[in-house]
This record gives structure tokens, C-alpha cells and sequence, in this order.
């Protein structure tokens, strides 16, 4: 202990020693991972276009602080947020992983399954207090735009705000480029194939809460 | 921890100590020479111990497809699929190689292909019919679903999917696919080899009047 | 063996602790209002942040103040804009001072405080216009992370070289963990940047990455600064030399083995071998905080004076112990709903963040500063008031966030509405944004300590330098 020189090798020692088995041998086992065979099908499948810039606005708005995208898989997680546990083959495509380490707000692994109504999203995102009574998630307006009503015509795109949300009359709100491809990531977001790791519980199975989501069993 | 605390008493009053020999600095700290207590040592002893027995319990083995809560790769439970649900995974992935290019991933067909989900031909309680369409071709008007379609026509996929196997396979899940709400009978490689005997000598593409005057009757058992 | 005589000519002969005072004071003061302005603005940033929590409608409508983007520059703030620059000046204070050397290469400190400000300004910058990385516990823009990786290497080479320039050639303790942090540091800043900002790794394994690097960061870099400062400091303001140097390299080497695998949660989306180990060593961590503060505890037991500033560091250790201890429970535990999801990381982060390396890293900077300016009287008076009101904003911090973490795991293990019981920790989350409160402002009686210190000593330089033209005047 009286040696700089020593101290910084046995540093670099324990280094190398936590570097090795916490970074190195994970990105041995599954950092090389492909696509495979799961369920009849190909898993994991990149996403559209408009998921990935989806994805860049998740991230940028920083929406990991307060959701996860880990569900557990366990009796707790099972009737909420998704069918099964998430795994690392459900992020080969995405990056940044967004795994996220809290849950201020629902964990979205499972998010497509569970809410496919791009119009209950678009509200959601423009006022989470609109269809979500007592929601902490702050509004994100500026995802949208609000202009007048043009030729007294409101657009196909407009979002049809309840008159709880206080729009002024002859106003529309449009959602931007933004908020749809942000939308579309959060459909693209699901767990519902069943994978060798991490297995769809089928009825078939002794466990009451298994296969089972909103009480309904689900069948395969 | 007594006698310890004893001699850092007593080293204040002689003139400060360091370790080996060293030069003390005014002001600066300095180390004392008490020894470690032994309670550490117990504790690192226990704390590796029950380490070792928590990894055992929770480390999956160093699985990279262990997760939790499966302790062991063993424990994963596998679903039991029956035959049919085999067959009709194997379908699914045909389905996706060749019929979804017209008839679309989610069956809801295109301008080329009348839509197969809800569709009344493809869920009927037998399976002749379908069975010659997807192995013969189709061509001319046909009624789906109330719904008249007068499109280019079906290629025959006899040849393509000569397996009995692979189209027993893509039939089965196009009758049994849950997101499409059917769950008609399921339909066996023996039946499609009886539909390719039954029809071999035929080689032009089948009409859907001629597919209406054949009988469509349940088949009685898995075999013909 | 050195003789006496012997030893007092080599004493001599070396600068003396006025001469390695005033040598410091230019590469530390800038170092000491970065660190300064930077708690203060973070602090401001985690308060908004936690009003938002409770009441989201708050600023909702500016994308720059998204809550996302204040937590991360909050983070960039605090970690890299406060902890790393006192903990270098603590570096070089404590090896010029064991050394008695005069601290080497001041002018590369300087260029190397200029960039690092650089990467700071543009690193804040950038999250808060959107350029987050995805990576809770890293959020370092790629071109900020570059800045800082070369600004540490400009920081850092000076300490080494001090240290290789010592006169009394004897290690204290506290080197070992200076040595420790800045080899740690910088090793995570360059691999930082080459696994993270190239985005060579895929998927989850990136996540694991950014988990083990951020926590390498702030419990294993910041920490072993914060404790070489508690090495330092406890044992010098208590006129003991410190209980046991064996125990200390004990924790020594325990706190960088098992530190080092700690952090990775067991939520995430990862073989279970993978949290199991991580989990192990956070608990065989605690072992090494509690020999560490073992070891300083038994040192001010014997102490018989008291110095004002000591109570920073006292309760820096037992935040140390508190932290730690949190962070294992939270680990281990594998029943009921897992801690790891609710707001307990967040009081553990609270207690090991603005608790140990906070007060730690800040009675380091009233210690300095009372010895820069000793006449003023400054440091005393505020510090008091700084001392009191971070201790509850810090308790309330921590508080706010360990019920509300219980109050949630309780209600969701029952599967339970999850919008429900979010909603039910919105009491816990008020207490915690009054401790975030008195945080801010304890942190703004610093700004105003530091300022009121440099007009002063702006008063006497600018009044010295008077008197020495006016003389050269006069000569003439």
C-alpha cells in the first residue's frame, strides 16, 4: 500500500475483474444476438419508419423518467402490463434501449397490445388528464398545433377534445409530425409473442393468474 | 473493542506514531495502528458465504435464458402445443412467405385478393373447396362475404407448396386463426392428399360456380 | 531511519502551508465557483422537478422544461458541474498537503477547468433543448462526454504529477482513494464515450452498460473522493490520527471490488445472473461503508476538540452508512413488489448524493475557503445556516421519497390500480419537494458565502494592487 504504481495495477485489476464479468461476459452471451424462430415467427422485427422517429421523441422528451419498459412477468405485473416478462431480445432493434428504472406512470412494454386507439393516445398526449382522471403525467402541447378552423370546416386530423379541455370555439388542435410517429412507437411496442425465455403462460398451466389479462383468459 | 480504544488513549501522550518509520507532518493526519477487528473478517467470511447461496438461488445458473422468477433453465415451463396448433404455426409462417403478399398479414385482403378474414369459404365446416382453390387456382367472379369480386384471379399453389404437409399446414391456420375470429376444423395432410388424387388430372384454375356444386360436408374423421 | 535533526532540515526546506495555500488558490477558486453555481442551479432544477412531480401542470407547456430534460441536466449539474470539481479540489488540496508540494502544472488546471466549463455549458445545453441519451443514469451528449473525457485527463495529470513530486514520500490513506477515483473517473469518461457515444453496443446490453458505468460513477468515483475528504479531514479537525489503518485498507479494497459490480437493478430485462451478482456486491458494499465509517466513528469518539466544520463530515459519514444501506435493501430484497421500481432508489440516491458526497465535498469547501480567508469570519456564519437547513432539506428529500417508495409497494404487491396508488404518493412527494426547498436555498446561502468571499478578497487584492502602484509611483 505504499506504492502508487501498485495501487494503480491492482486498480486496474479490480477494473478489469468488473469490466469482465458485469460488461464483457453479458456482451458475450447476448450481445451478438439475432433475430430468431419464436412462436412461428420471426422475433424480434425491426420497426417502421415512423416508430423509430417515434422513438427518437420518446426519447428526447425524456418519457424514461417515469415509465419502464421492463414488465416482470410476475402476479403483480401480469394482469397490468403485459403477457410476460420483458427480455434483452425485445431491444435488438432499438437504440437507445430506453429500459428505464422507475414507474412514476404504467410500465409500456406491452403498450400496443393493450391501447391500439391512436385518437385515446393523441389525447392522452396533449392532456393525460382528458382520459386519464388524476393522471401525473404532464401535458405535452407542444406536440400539436393549434391554428383556426379553416372554412369553418374542422380537419380529419383534428382531435375531438372533450369540452372539459377548454379549447376556445373556431380553434383545432393537429397533432405534429411528433406526436404521430410517437404514437406509432407506442403501438409498435408489444410482448405478446411467446418466447422460449420467457413463455406465454397457457391455460394449461396450475397457475390461477397465468394467461390471463383483464380476467379474461387469453387462448393461443 | 476495549483494550483498543486503551492504546489510542495512550499513544496521545507520546509523540506521535505512523507506520513504518515514517515522517509524521504537523497538522496532517495520520494513521493509527490499531488492528482490524476480527468482526470484519467474520463478516466478509458470511457476506461471501450467503452471496454464494443467494447466486445459487437466484443466479439462473448463468444462463443467458434464465430469467427471473425461473431459478433454472429447467424451470422455464414450455407451452404444450397440440398437433393442430403445430400445424397451424407452421401455416402461419407459409401464409407469410406466400399468401400474405395479396391476401395481406392481417386478411383483410387488397385489390388483388378477396379478404380470407370472416370469409365464409375459408370457415366452412368442410374443407374441399378450399382445399381446391389454394391447390388449383381460382379465377372469375366470386362472392365473399356479400361482396361480389371480379379480380385477375388465383394462382394454383399446388406446385409451389408440394409438401401435403405445408398446405395442410397454411389451410389449418387461414380456418383456425384466433385474430381473425375463426376456429374452424383443422385440416389433416391426408385430406389434402386425397384432394390432390381427387383432382390431379385437372389443370385449369377452378370457378366458384363449379366450387358451389361441390358437396361441403364436415369431413368424418381425420382420414378421408 | 531519519534522525530528528535530519528530519527538521528536510521539513525546512519543503514549502510551507502558507506558500502551499496560496499556490492553490488560483487553480481551485475557479474550480470552487463552478462547483458552487452549478449546486445551486441543479438544485433549483430538482426543485422544479419535484413540483412537477405532484403538480404536473406546472410549466407544461415549455418543451425545454420538460420533466425528462430537467432531470437530466439536474443530473449533468450535480454530478459533473458539483461533485467532480470539489472532489479535484479536494485532490489537490489533500496531496500538495501531505506532499508538502507545491501543486504541479497549475496552468493546465486552468485550461483543463476552461474545457471542462465548455463541456458542462454545452452538456446542459443539450439535454435541455433534447439530446438525451436514453440512459437514465449516464445522460452525457456524445460531444459533451468527448469535452469532459479530455478536460478529466488535463484536470487529473496535474494530481498525479503532484503526487509523484512529493517531498514526504509516505502514503496516508486517503492517497489510495484519491488514486482510486481519479484512475475510475477517468476510465469511465473514455469508456464511456467509446461504448455509449458510438453506439456499439446493441439493445439491452447498452442499458446494462449505462447502468454499470453510472453507477461506477457516482458510488465508486464520487464516493472515493468523498471518502478520501472524510479520511482527510475527520482524523485532522479531531487531532487524532485516525483509528485504524489496517481497517481503512480494508474498506479500501472492498469498496472498489464489490463497488465496482454494484448497481445493475433487478427489474431490468436481464438474465437473473446478471442482478444476482450485482446484487451480491452491493451487499458486500455495505460492508465496506460500515468498516470505513467504523473506522472514522472511532476517531471522533476520541476526539477532544471540536472544529466548526466537522459536523459537515460527520454526517456525511453516517449518509455514507444510511445510503449504502438503503441501496442494499433495495437489492436484496426479492418479495413483494420490487423496491427497485418505486421511489426508494431515489431516497437512497438522496442520501448517498446531496447526503455524503454533498456534505462532504461542501464542509471540504467551508474547510478550504476557512483556511484561504481565515480573517473573514465568512465561512463561520453561513456555514451554520447552510449546515441546518441541507440537513432538513436532506432528510426531508430522503424522507419524502422512502415513504412514498413503501407507501407504493405495499399497495401495487396487491395488484392494486396502479393510477390509484400513483396517485396516493402525492402527499409523500410534497414532503420531499419541501426538503427539495430547503435544499435549493441552503445551497444559495453557499452562493451568497461565495460571492460575499470573493468581493472581499476582490477588495483586498484590488486594494493591495492600489497600494503597489501608488507606491511604484511614488518610487519613481
Amino acid at each position: 500500500m505504499k506504492h502508487p504504481p501498485l495501487i494503480f495495477l491492482a486498480m486496474l485489476l479490480i477494473m478489469a475483474i468488473g469490466w469482465t464479468s458485469l460488461v464483457a461476459t453479458p456482451q458475450r452471451q447476448f450481445g451478438n444476438q439475432e433475430s430468431e424462430l419464436q412462436d412461428g415467427q420471426l422475433y424480434p422485427v425491426a420497426r417502421s419508419g415512423l416508430a423509430n422517429q417515434g422513438r427518437e421523441v420518446y426519447r428526447s422528451q425524456g418519457c424514461y423518467y417515469c415509465h419502464s419498459q421492463a414488465a416482470q412477468g410476475n402476479a403483480a405485473d401480469l394482469p397490468q402490463f403485459g403477457k410476460r416478462r420483458s427480455v434483452a431480445a425485445d431491444f435488438l432493434f432499438e437504440s437507445p434501449a430506453m429500459v428505464g428504472a422507475i414507474r412514476v406512470g404504467p410500465d409500456l412494454a406491452n403498450i400496443g397490445e393493450r391501447q391500439k386507439s391512436d385518437e385515446w393516445h393523441l389525447l392522452h398526449l396533449y392532456k393525460p388528464q382528458l382520459v386519464v382522471t388524476g393522471s401525473l403525467m404532464p401535458s405535452y402541447p407542444f406536440l400539436f398545433e393549434k391554428r383556426k378552423i379553416s372554412g369553418g370546416v374542422p380537419s380529419a386530423q383534428a382531435l375531438n377534445l372533450p369540452p372539459s379541455a377548454g379549447l376556445e370555439k373556431g380553434f383545432e388542435i393537429i397533432p405534429l409530425q411528433e406526436a404521430r410517429a410517437l404514437v406509432e412507437y407506442l403501438k409498435s411496442l408489444r410482448t405478446d409473442i411467446s418466447l422460449l425465455e420467457a413463455p406465454i403462460a397457457t391455460p394449461t398451466t396450475n397457475n390461477p393468474a397465468a394467461g390471463k389479462v383483464n380476467g379474461k383468459a387469453t387462448e393461443k | 473493542m476495549k483494550p483498543e480504544k486503551n492504546k489510542s488513549k495512550t499513544t496521545a501522550n507520546k509523540p506521535r506514531e505512523s507506520r513504518s518509520n515514517a515522517v509524521v507532518i504537523e497538522n496532517e493526519p495520520s494513521a493509527g495502528t490499531n488492528s482490524i477487528p476480527v468482526i470484519f473478517f467474520i463478516l466478509l467470511a458470511l457476506g461471501l458465504f450467503g452471496g454464494m447461496l443467494y447466486l445459487d438461488r437466484y443466479g439462473g445458473g448463468f444462463n443467458r435464458l434464465v430469467y427471473s422468477p425461473y431459478a433454472k433453465f429447467e424451470d422455464i415451463p414450455q407451452p404444450v402445443l397440440g398437433p393442430e396448433e403445430q400445424l397451424a404455426r407452421k401455416g402461419k409462417l407459409i401464409y407469410g412467405n406466400y399468401c400474405s403478399a395479396c391476401h395481406m398479414a392481417n386478411g383483410l385482403g387488397s385489390p388483388t385478393a378477396p379478404p380470407l378474414a370472416g370469409s365464409e369459404w375459408v370457415t366452412s365446416a368442410g374443407h374441399e373447396r378450399l382445399a381446391r382453390i389454394v391447390n388449383g387456382g381460382l379465377t372469375g367472379p366470386i362472392k365473399v362475404k356479400g361482396q361480389e369480386y371480379n379480380l385477375p384471379g388465383m394462382l394454383a399453389w399446388g406446385q409451389v407448396i408440394s409438401s401435403d404437409e405445408d398446405m395442410a399446414a397454411v389451410l389449418t391456420y387461414i380456418r383456425s386463426n384466433k385474430d381473425w375470429g375463426h376456429s374452424a376444423a383443422a385440416v389433416s395432410p391426408e385430406h389434402v392428399k386425397a384432394v390432390r388424387e381427387a383432382t390431379k388430372s385437372r389443370s385449369e384454375p377452378w370457378t366458384a360456380k363449379e366450387l358451389l356444386e361441390l358437396p361441403d360436408a364436415a369431413p368424418t374423421s381425420a382420414k378421408p | 531511519m531519519m534522525t530528528q535533526t535530519e528530519e527538521k532540515i528536510t521539513f525546512a526546506s519543503m514549502p510551507q502551508d502558507a506558500q502551499i495555500k496560496s499556490a492553490l488558490v488560483p487553480c481551485m477558486l475557479p474550480l470552487f465557483v463552478l462547483g458552487v453555481v452549478s449546486l445551486a442551479a441543479g438544485s433549483i432544477l430538482a426543485l422544479v422537478a419535484s413540483i412537477k412531480m405532484h403538480a404536473p401542470g406546472v410549466l407544461s407547456g415549455f418543451e425545454i422544461f420538460s420533466y425528462g430534460r430537467i432531470r437530466a441536466a439536474h443530473s449533468i449539474l450535480f454530478t459533473f458541474g458539483f461533485v467532480v470539481p470539489m472532489a479535484l479540489c479536494v485532490s489537490y488540496w489533500i496531496l500538495a498537503h501531505l506532499g508538502k508540494v507545491l501543486p504541479a502544472g497549475r496552468p493546465v488546471i486552468f485550461l483543463g477547468t476552461v474545457l471542462w466549463t465548455l463541456g458542462l455549458l454545452s452538456g446542459t445545453a443539450g439535454v435541455l433543448c433534447g439530446d438525451l441519451t436514453g440512459f437514465e443514469f449516464y445522460e452525457l451528449p456524445r460531444y459533451s462526454a468527448a469535452i469532459f473525457a479530455i478536460s478529466f485527463i488535463s484536470l487529473s495529470v496535474p494530481a498525479f504529477l503532484t503526487l509523484i513530486r512529493r517531498n514526504v514520500r509516505e502514503l496516508y490513506v486517503a492517497h489510495w482513494f484519491i488514486l482510486g477515483g481519479l484512475f475510475w473517473t477517468a476510465w469511465i469518461l473514455c469508456s464511456g464515450l467509446v461504448l455509449l457515444g458510438t453506439h456499439s453496443l446493441r439493445g439491452v446490453m447498452q442499458s446494462l452498460s449505462s447502468f454499470w458505468l453510472g453507477n461506477n460513477l457516482t458510488v465508486v468515483a464520487a464516493g472515493s473522493f468523498g471518502v478520501a475528504a472524510l479520511l482527510y479531514f475527520i482524523p485532522k479537525q479531531s487531532r487524532r490520527p485516525l483509528y485504524s489503518y489496517q481497517l481503512a485498507a480494508f474498506g479500501f479494497w472492498m469498496f472498489f471490488a464489490f463497488g465496482s459490480g454494484s448497481g445493475i437493478p433487478k427489474t431490468a430485462p436481464l438474465p437473473s445472473w446478471i442482478s444476482g451478482l450485482s446484487s451480491v456486491c452491493t451487499g458486500l458494499f455495505l460492508l465496506a461503508t460500515l468498516s470505513i465509517f467504523i473506522n472514522l466513528w472511532m476517531t471522533w469518539q476520541d476526539s477532544k476538540t471540536s472544529q466548526p466544520y466537522t459536523v459537515f463530515f460527520k454526517v456525511s459519514a453516517f449518509f455514507m452508512l444510511i445510503g449504502s444501506a438503503f441501496s442494499t435493501v433495495i437489492a436484496l430484497a426479492r418479495t413483494g413488489y420490487p423496491l427497485d421500481f418505486t421511489f426508494m432508489p431515489l431516497a437512497a440516491a438522496s442520501f448517498w448524493n446531496s447526503g455524503f458526497l454533498g456534505f462532504a465535498l461542501l464542509g471540504a469547501f467551508y474547510t478550504m475557503m476557512n483556511e484561504i480567508a481565515p480573517h473573514t469570519g465568512i465561512t463561520l456564519r453561513w456555514s451554520k445556516w447552510h449546515f441546518w437547513i441541507a440537513l432538513a432539506g436532506v432528510l426531508l428529500i430522503a424522507l419524502g421519497h422512502a415513504l412514498g417508495g413503501l407507501v407504493q409497494s405495499g399497495k401495487l404487491s396487491g395488484s392494486g390500480n396502479f393510477s390509484e396508488v400513483t396517485r396516493s404518493v402525492v402527499p409523500f412527494m410534497g414532503i420531499s419537494t419541501l426538503g427539495q426547498n430547503l435544499f435549493a436555498l441552503g445551497n444559495l446561502v453557499l452562493l451568497v458565502c461565495l460571492t460575499r468571499l470573493l468581493l472581499q478578497s476582490g477588495k483586498r487584492q484590488s486594494a493591495a494592487f492600489i497600494t503597489w502602484i501608488c507606491e511604484r509611483r511614488g518610487n519613481r
